[in-house]
C-alpha cells in the first residue's frame, strides 16, 4: 500500500496534464489560416502547362507577408487571410502603392492554370501554391525575388494604373 | 473513509491544485504571451479594443458607421464630427467584407452594448446583398469561427471559459514550448506581448476604426482592382433574400431599442457597375430591394452612389481613397437626416 499510494497519485497527476492537453489540441484557434500546401506538384499533364514543382509553397499568407516584410517589401494585410469552402485562401495589402491581391491555393494546379494562360491579368509573381497579383511587372518581379518565386506579365506596364499620390 | 477513497480524493486535490497552479501561472504570463486568436482577425480585435476604451472613456458616441469595407475606408470619425452642425460624435464599426447578415450579429452583439449609439449609419453597395459573394462567404465563416463570436451551442459555452479562465483562453499558446519559452523570456524582461491597442493598427485601421490602407491609391482603371471585384464580390451574381431579410431584422430591432438607424447607399465608380453581370440594370435592382427594406423597416434610405465626382476620389472600383474620405466625411452630416433628440451623449 505504502508503494500504490504515491504511484496512483503520480499516475493521476501525469493523466489530468494528458487529459488537459488533449481537450485543447481539438482546436487550433485561429479561425481557418489554412491547410499545409501540397509538396508534389506533378505539372501539365499534356506538357504544355507550367511545371511549379521546384518552386517555394506557403502555408498561409500571414507567412508571405512576412517573409515580403524581410525582404523589405511592406504588404500589410488587410485581413490575415480569408478561407473558402475549397481551402483557398485571399487577402490583399498594397505594394509599392498598388493594390495586390494574395492567393493561396490548396495545391499547385490553379497556379499552374494560370501561369500557362497567354494573357495574364495584369502581373503575376507565383510559387507552387501561391499567387501575388499586381498592376506591374517590375513589382511583380520584385515580389517573386523576395518569395522565391517567378513573375509573369506584360514588359510594359498599365500606365492607366499607375498611382499617384493624393495629399491627405 | 476506505484506502481506495482516499486515493481518489488526494488525486482529484492533486489534480485540482495543478489546475489551479496552471490557472495562476497563465495569469501571470498572460501580458507577456501572445495575443490569443479569439476574433475574426486582428482588426476585429482592434475594434473591439477601441470601443471597450470608448466604453471606459467617454462611455458612448452619437453615431456609429457599419458596414464593410466601403464604409471603413470611406468614412472618418473625426472629419465627420468636425463638419457635422451637432458636433456628433462617431465611430467607424466597419468590418471587411461584412454583409447584413454578420451586422446583424456583429452590431447588436458587440457594437451597441459598448457604445450605446443613437443612431446607426448601414453603408451598403450591391455585393452586400449577393448571394454568391465569395469573400463576403469567407468573412461570415471566419465571424462564425471565432471563438468570441461562434454562435453554436459549442460556442456559447466556449465563451465564458474564454473570457474568465486564462488556462483556457491561452490553451493554443501554451501548446507551443517556443511560445511559452519566448513569453517567459519577455517575462523575465519584464516586456509585454504585442496585443490590440485602441490607437489602431498602423497605415491600416486608424484610432475611430476608420481605415487608411487605401488612402494613397488613385484609381485609374487597375485590371487587377476589377479582376478582384469580379472574382471575389460580384461572382455568381444573384440577389440574396436572407441579406435583405437580415438587413430589415437589423433596422427593426435597432429602431425597437431606440436608435436611428439610417441605410446609405455609398459611392461608387461607373466600372464598378459596369461589372455587374446585367451592368447597371442589377445595380437598380439592388437600390430598389434597399428601398423595400427601408419602407419596410420604416427607416430612411440615403442614396449617395452618385456622389462622386470621378475616379480621382477612388482607390480602386468601389473603395474612396483618402482624398474621397476626406471629401465624402465632410459632406456626410448634410446627407444624413437630423439627428435624433440628444440623449445626452
Amino acid at each position: 500500500m505504502s508503494l500504490r499510494r504515491p504511484f496512483a497519485l503520480l499516475l493521476l497527476a501525469v493523466l489530468s496534464v494528458v487529459l488537459l492537453g488533449a481537450c485543447s489540441s481539438d482546436d487550433d484557434g485561429d479561425g481557418g489560416s489554412g491547410t499545409t500546401a501540397e509538396s508534389d506538384s506533378t505539372g501539365a499533364e499534356d506538357g504544355s502547362g507550367a511545371d511549379v514543382s521546384g518552386l517555394p509553397a506557403y502555408e498561409d499568407i500571414t507567412t508571405m507577408a512576412a517573409d515580403l516584410a524581410t525582404a523589405g517589401i511592406t504588404c500589410t494585410l488587410e485581413y490575415e487571410g480569408l478561407v473558402d469552402d475549397t481551402g483557398k485562401e485571399v487577402s490583399i495589402c498594397v505594394i509599392d502603392g498598388q493594390q495586390a491581391q494574395l492567393t493561396r491555393y490548396p495545391d499547385s494546379t490553379t497556379v499552374e492554370a494560370l501561369v500557362s494562360t497567354d494573357t495574364p491579368i495584369g502581373a503575376i509573381a507565383y510559387g507552387q501554391n501561391w499567387t501575388v497579383q499586381v498592376d506591374t511587372l517590375a513589382t511583380a518581379q520584385a515580389v517573386a525575388t523576395a518569395l522565391g518565386g517567378e513573375a509573369l506579365g506584360a514588359e510594359t506596364t498599365d500606365t492607366t494604373a499607375a498611382p499617384t499620390t493624393i495629399a491627405p | 473513509m476506505s484506502p481506495r477513497v482516499r486515493v481518489v480524493v488526494a488525486a482529484l486535490g492533486v489534480m485540482v491544485a495543478l489546475v489551479l497552479l496552471a490557472e495562476l501561472g497563465t495569469r501571470a504570463l498572460s501580458p507577456h504571451l501572445p495575443e490569443p486568436e479569439l476574433w475574426a482577425d486582428s482588426s476585429t480585435a482592434t475594434k473591439v479594443a477601441q470601443m471597450d476604451a470608448l466604453e471606459q472613456g467617454q462611455g458612448c458616441v452619437d453615431v456609429v458607421f457599419a458596414g464593410n469595407s466601403m464604409t471603413r475606408d470611406g468614412i472618418d470619425p473625426a472629419i465627420f464630427t468636425a463638419a457635422d452642425p451637432s458636433g456628433r460624435t462617431a465611430y467607424n464599426a466597419a468590418l471587411d467584407a461584412a454583409t447584413p447578415e454578420l451586422l446583424e450579429r456583429w452590431v447588436p452583439e458587440q457594437v451597441t452594448p459598448r457604445l450605446a449609439p443613437d443612431t446607426v449609419v448601414i453603408g451598403l453597395t450591391s455585393f452586400d446583398f449577393n448571394e454568391g459573394a465569395e469573400l463576403t462567404a469567407s468573412a461570415l465563416e471566419a465571424f462564425d469561427s471565432a471563438p468570441e463570436t461562434r454562435d453554436d451551442l459549442f460556442g456559447r459555452l466556449e465563451q465564458p471559459l474564454v473570457e474568465h479562465v486564462a488556462l483556457f483562453r491561452h490553451r493554443v499558446e501554451l501548446r507551443d514550448p517556443e511560445i511559452v519559452w519566448e513569453s517567459l523570456g519577455r517575462w523575465r524582461r519584464s516586456e509585454d506581448a504585442e496585443h490590440p491597442e485602441p490607437a489602431g493598427i498602423p497605415d491600416l485601421l486608424g484610432p475611430a476604426g476608420q481605415g487608411l490602407s487605401r488612402r494613397e491609391l488613385s484609381y485609374g482603371g487597375s485590371a487587377v482592382a476589377q479582376q478582384l471585384l469580379v472574382d471575389q464580390l460580384l461572382n455568381d451574381y444573384a440577389p440574396s433574400t436572407s441579406q435583405a431579410e437580415a438587413l430589415t431584422a437589423l433596422a427593426e430591432d435597432l429602431e425597437a431599442d431606440g436608435t436611428q438607424v439610417v441605410l446609405l447607399l455609398l459611392p461608387v465608380t461607373d466600372d464598378y457597375l459596369a461589372l455587374h453581370p446585367d451592368g447597371e440594370a442589377d445595380f437598380e435592382a439592388f437600390r430598389r430591394e434597399v428601398l423595400v427594406v427601408g419602407e419596410q423597416a420604416d427607416v430612411p434610405v440615403v442614396d449617395a452612389q452618385d456622389w462622386a465626382p470621378g475616379d480621382e476620389v477612388f482607390a480602386d472600383t468601389h473603395h474612396l481613397n483618402g482624398q474621397g474620405a476626406d471629401a465624402f466625411s465632410t459632406a456626410l452630416p448634410g446627407l444624413l437626416p437630423d439627428a435624433p433628440a440628444d440623449t445626452g451623449c
